[in-house]
This record gives structure tokens, C-alpha cells and sequence, in this order.
């Protein structure tokens, strides 16, 4: 059969389907609209109360000063991918949220769509710099308090580390604890222990002396209870506590490698792998907790025209990504955003953000919530649902 | 001068008579046709829906002025192809996202046949999917098409001859342009 035989049925039937029987009453179209604008009105307004209830109950007992919630709206703003953050902006709040959204994020369970952050903003992070340094940071002056681990420089065609390596990723627990991988001899990578001066940690399976544990895209869970690494074609999961290895998980049939893992404090392991139509994007896919292999599958973010990028978990176990689209043209990308993923038997997923300024590159979330960005613009960012707020620029991933 | 003589059901807006009348002829002349397009554009009744009424909610804001035009029809079919391009993706998302907690209203039942040609069309890029949908969906000329989405007909052409030439590969069916 002919493309042009198949356009031909295709369009009897497609004529058949949509014939003029479906058409509504135009009042019915125009009453609707109305009702949304009316619900839109309320929600804002609403939306419009809180923020000046908060603003208030800050300036009275301003537990952060370095971040104020300006103000929210429902009104959509016109894509930007040109303009530079500030270094404090207000993403307004998404335009489609659920009646939920407009509840007060004291009054019980955060609303679907919105981060649920409690406290202020975790004072430390640990960053990769552009030179291949691991530090640790001031958040609130973006100040390097210490250089923790230095291999390679990947700026650079020459390395001064034995190995050759340099350090790709950082994760770093509540207690401080901070583990990196580096990149690329033996094949994958190793894990290693600030703590333990830069020893690789001493997990179970791993050769003592040996010259390394293979593993990849290190995620600790909120908790700290928890590691995740990927090596050769399983993900392990190991207690921090004991070193000992609880779970391994046969990823060998993904579409490619698992590029980045996320660990939940329930023992759910979230990752990123190619969506196996185009190399270029990529789709997150949620195991659960007792997962083995990649048929345990709890949700699945990610479509055929773009990207679901960057897991991590939140404190309550929703998974926070960057799903970035293609913007009509094969291979060019298009904004990015940040959802929320809810795993489970009703899995939901929502915009947390409009459309970004900047692409993301790393995301990682603090035991209370809040979120720490790298953007591949090189610049670090704390963001708490609202607020974005410039922490530094020159690196290429952060965690807290 | 506009004078309030009637209204439509559900209406309040101040529109004279026969301008309301004249905006429901076209509504029910094009509502269908704007479905079929928005459909294979967008691969879910409910975004076409959406799509296809806030386009016809702006013609009728703006009834005054397109109604003067030549082809009142153009004008949507050119809004239509914007709103999907810059509302559909989000809106798919949106009804993928709500399909988990609500029944999702019916999907047209096209053949297997029908569905994966369908799907070819909205894997395309924007532009070849918009030129394909209009060309197939509606039996569009190339100068319709050149004059609607409002680019040359020499590039209507090319798109054409590149977006025949993907979808017959991505079909594995022979493409006569071809030969």
C-alpha cells in the first residue's frame, strides 16, 4: 500500500469520527470559559491572600531574610530562554493546579504540583567546580568553606591526578556525610568517602585495597539511610549505616545506561535512562521499594518529544525532575521545567514551574525540602517552590 | 456602533444580530474540520476539544474584524496550528497526567492502520506536521496551504516532499513522490 492510499482511508475515518454531530452548543463553550475565569479569579486572589500572609508572618519573625516570597500568580508568562536570572525571582505558580492548590501549605498535606518545603534554607552544600574541585559552600554567600577532594581538571588536556580522573558528581547526606564519583578509569568510576579522607567507602563487595568499587551517579536518601550507585548493569543499594549491600537491582534491560540515580527514604530507587527513540532524551522511571528488576515499575515520566531529566526525591517520597522539550525541530531542544512526579496507584505528575531561563544540569533536594539547581549555564541555585535565588556560579553540580 | 438586538445561548457579550448569526454559521460550518485538524495535531480528542473552542472563543471576540476577511476559515486554521504548537504539548501532558485520576472521554475509533499514520504525522517536525495535516486532513492545495500558514509555496513544496519522504520511511511504504 501507497503513503497516499493510506492518507486516503485514513482520512475516511477520520471523517467519520469527528463529524458535525460532535459539535457543542457555543454557549455551553462560552459559559465554561467563564466558569474557568471565575475559578482562575478566586484561585488567584486566594493565592494572592497567602502570599501576603506569609510576607507578613516573615517580616514579623523573618527566620530567612535571604529569601522573600514577592508574589505568586496564575497568569502564564511568555516563554524565556534568553533572559538571565536574577538573583531572586518568583516563579509564579502553575495555572492549571488542582482546587488543592490554593490551600495554605500549613494546612496539611502540600497541594499536588508544589514542593513541600519546611524550615529555611539549608546552610551548606557541596559543589563540583568548574576546575574539578569538590567544595563545600556557604549557601547564603556562596563562599567556598572548604576544597574537600580535587582529582583532575576538566578544563584542562593534562590532569594531575594519578588516575587521570575527575570528579563528575556529589551526593552528601543530613550528617554531612559527602560521598563523589569520578570519571573515567577503571570503566565507570569510583565511589569514595570525604570522611574517610577520600578512601573509597568501604561497602560490602568491595576488594579491600583494590583499586576501586565500581559504581555511578551516587544518590543518598533524604534520610541518609541509604545509598544507590549504578555499576556495569545492576543498581546497588547499599545501608550507610552498615556498608552492607540490601538490594541489587538488574537494570540490564533499560535502553541504555542509567545516567542518574535517586534514592527515597522508602527504599524506592528512581533513575534516568535514554527513552530509546532518539539518544538525545531520556525518560525517569520510578522502581519501588522492593523492586528487583526493571519490571517492578512504580511511574514513568517522559514522552516522545522531550526529556525527563535529573530525579530526586523528595522528603515525602514525590520525585522532582526536569522534563525538557523539543521545540519542533529534530534535535533542538526547547525550555525546561521542573515537575513533580507522585509515584504509586495514582501517580501523578504536574508542573512546578513555568518555563526556565536556564537548562538544568543537576538537581538535588535537602532533607527539608529544598532544592539546589546547577544549570548547565554553570550557575547554582536554591529554589523553595517560589523563590529561585542565585547561590554561585562556576560549577557543574551541587547537592545538600 | 455596535447594538445589542440578540444574543446567542449563553451569551451576554453585546453583538448585533446578524453578526451572532453569522459567527454561528461559521461555527457550525467549521467546528467539525477544526476537530480533524486539531486531532492530528494534537492525538487526543479532549486537546483538540480545548483547542478548537479557544479558538473559536477568540474568532467570536474578534468576530467584528474576521468576519470582513475573505477566508474567516484561514484565520482559525492558522490560530489552530499556533495554539497546537504552543498549548498542545501541555496540554497532552495535562490530559495524560488527569487520565490517571479520571476517566479520559473517548478517543475517536480509527484503525490501527489509521492510528499509526497518525502518529508518524505528529512525530514530525512542527512545520511538516502542520503541512501534512493540511494537506491530508483537509485536501488542502499547496497554495492553500502557502497562504494560510503564511510561507511560500516553494517551501510549502519542500515540506511536503520532506515530511512524504519521513513518514514513508518511518512507515516503510513507498512514497510516488519518490519515483
Amino acid at each position: 500500500m501507497s503513503l497516499d492510499d493510506r492518507f486516503r482511508e485514513a482520512r475516511g475515518e477520520l471523517d467519520h469520527a469527528f463529524g458535525d454531530d460532535s459539535r457543542p452548543d457555543f454557549g455551553r463553550v462560552r459559559a465554561r470559559q467563564r466558569r474557568r475565569r471565575a475559578a482562575a479569579g478566586g484561585a488567584g486572589a486566594l493565592a494572592l491572600l497567602v502570599v501576603v500572609a506569609v510576607t507578613l508572618t516573615r517580616i514579623g519573625g523573618d527566620d530567612n531574610p535571604r529569601v522573600s516570597a514577592i508574589g505568586t500568580t496564575t497568569e502564564a508568562p511568555e516563554p524565556s530562554t534568553t533572559v538571565a536570572p536574577s538573583t531572586t525571582t518568583t516563579v509564579p505558580a502553575p495555572a492549571t493546579t488542582t482546587p488543592n492548590s490554593t490551600t495554605p501549605a500549613t494546612a496539611g498535606k502540600p497541594p499536588a504540583g508544589h514542593l513541600s518545603v519546611s524550615g529555611s534554607e539549608p546552610p551548606m552544600a557541596v559543589a563540583v567546580r568548574d576546575d574539578g574541585t569538590l567544595v563545600r559552600l556557604r549557601t547564603d554567600t556562596g563562599a567556598v568553606v572548604a576544597a574537600i577532594a580535587k582529582e583532575g581538571d576538566p578544563t584542562t588536556t593534562t590532569t594531575s591526578a594519578p588516575a587521570g580522573n575527575v570528579i563528575t558528581d556529589a551526593a552528601m547526606g543530613p550528617d554531612g556525610r559527602v560521598l563523589y564519583t569520578d570519571c573515567c578509569e577503571p570503566a565507570v568510576g569510583n565511589v569514595f568517602d570525604v570522611r574517610t579522607n577520600s578512601q573509597q567507602m568501604p561497602l560490602e563487595g568491595t576488594a579491600a585495597g583494590s583499586a576501586s568499587m565500581p559504581g555511578m551517579a551516587p544518590a543518598v536518601s533524604p534520610n541518609g539511610k541509604y545509598l544507590a550507585v549504578f555499576a556495569d548493569t545492576n543498581i546497588d543499594v547499599y545501608s550507610l549505616a552498615t556498608g552492607k549491600r540490601i538490594r541489587t537491582i538488574d537494570a540490564s534491560t533499560a535502553k541504555g545506561l542509567v545516567s542518574r540515580l535517586a534514592m527515597s527514604d522508602d527504599g524506592a530507587v528512581a533513575l534516568q535512562v535514554p527513552n530509546g527513540a532518539a539518544s538525545a532524551q531520556s525518560v525517569v522511571i520510578v522502581l519501588s521499594p522492593v523492586a528487583r528488576n526493571m519490571s517492578d515499575e512504580w511511574a514513568r515520566a517522559g514522552w516522545e518529544f522531550g526529556s525527563a531529566a535529573h530525579p530526586a526525591f523528595m522528603p515525602d517520597a514525590r520525585v522532582v525532575y526536569a522534563d525538557q522539550s523539543e521545540d519542533g525541530r529534530t534535535g533542538q531542544k526547547g525550555p525546561t521545567r521542573l515537575h513533580l512526579l507522585q509515584p504509586g496507584a495514582a501517580t501523578i505528575d504536574q508542573d512546578v514551574t513555568y518555563d526556565l531561563p536556564f537548562d538544568v544540569a543537576d538537581i538535588g533536594v535537602s532533607d527539608n525540602g529544598w532544592l539546589i539547581v546547577t544549570g548547565t549555564d554553570h550557575v547554582v541555585r536554591s529554589f523553595d517552590g517560589t523563590t529561585w535565588r542565585e547561590i554561585a556560579r562556576g560549577y557543574s553540580a551541587a547537592d545538600w | 456602533m455596535m447594538t445589542a438586538v440578540g444574543t446567542l445561548p449563553g451569551q451576554t457579550d453585546e453583538v448585533p444580530m446578524t453578526v451572532a448569526a453569522d459567527f454561528d454559521a461559521f461555527y457550525t460550518r467549521e467546528y467539525a474540520a477544526l476537530m480533524r485538524l486539531g486531532y492530528v495535531l494534537c492525538g487526543s480528542r479532549g486537546v483538540a476539544e480545548e483547542l478548537v473552542q479557544e479558538t473559536m472563543l477568540r474568532a467570536f471576540r474578534h468576530w467584528s474584524r474576521i468576519a470582513d476577511y475573505e477566508r474567516p476559515g484561514a484565520w482559525a486554521r492558522r490560530v489552530l496550528c499556533n495554539l497546537a504548537t504552543s498549548r498542545g504539548r501541555r496540554l497532552t501532558a495535562e490530559a495524560r497526567a488527569l487520565s490517571r485520576m479520571r476517566e479520559r472521554p473517548p478517543e475517536p475509533a480509527l484503525s490501527a492502520e489509521s492510528m499509526e499514520l497518525w502518529n508518524a504525522v505528529r512525530a514530525l517536525p512542527a512545520r511538516q506536521a502542520q503541512v501534512i495535516a493540511l494537506a491530508y486532513a483537509e485536501d488542502r492545495s499547496v497554495a492553500d496551504i502557502a497562504a494560510l500558514l503564511g510561507i511560500a509555496e516553494g517551501t510549502v513544496k519542500a515540506v511536503l516532499h520532506r515530511a512524504r519522504g519521513n513518514l514513508a520511511k518511518a512507515l516503510q511504504l513507498d512514497d510516488e513522490d519518490e519515483e
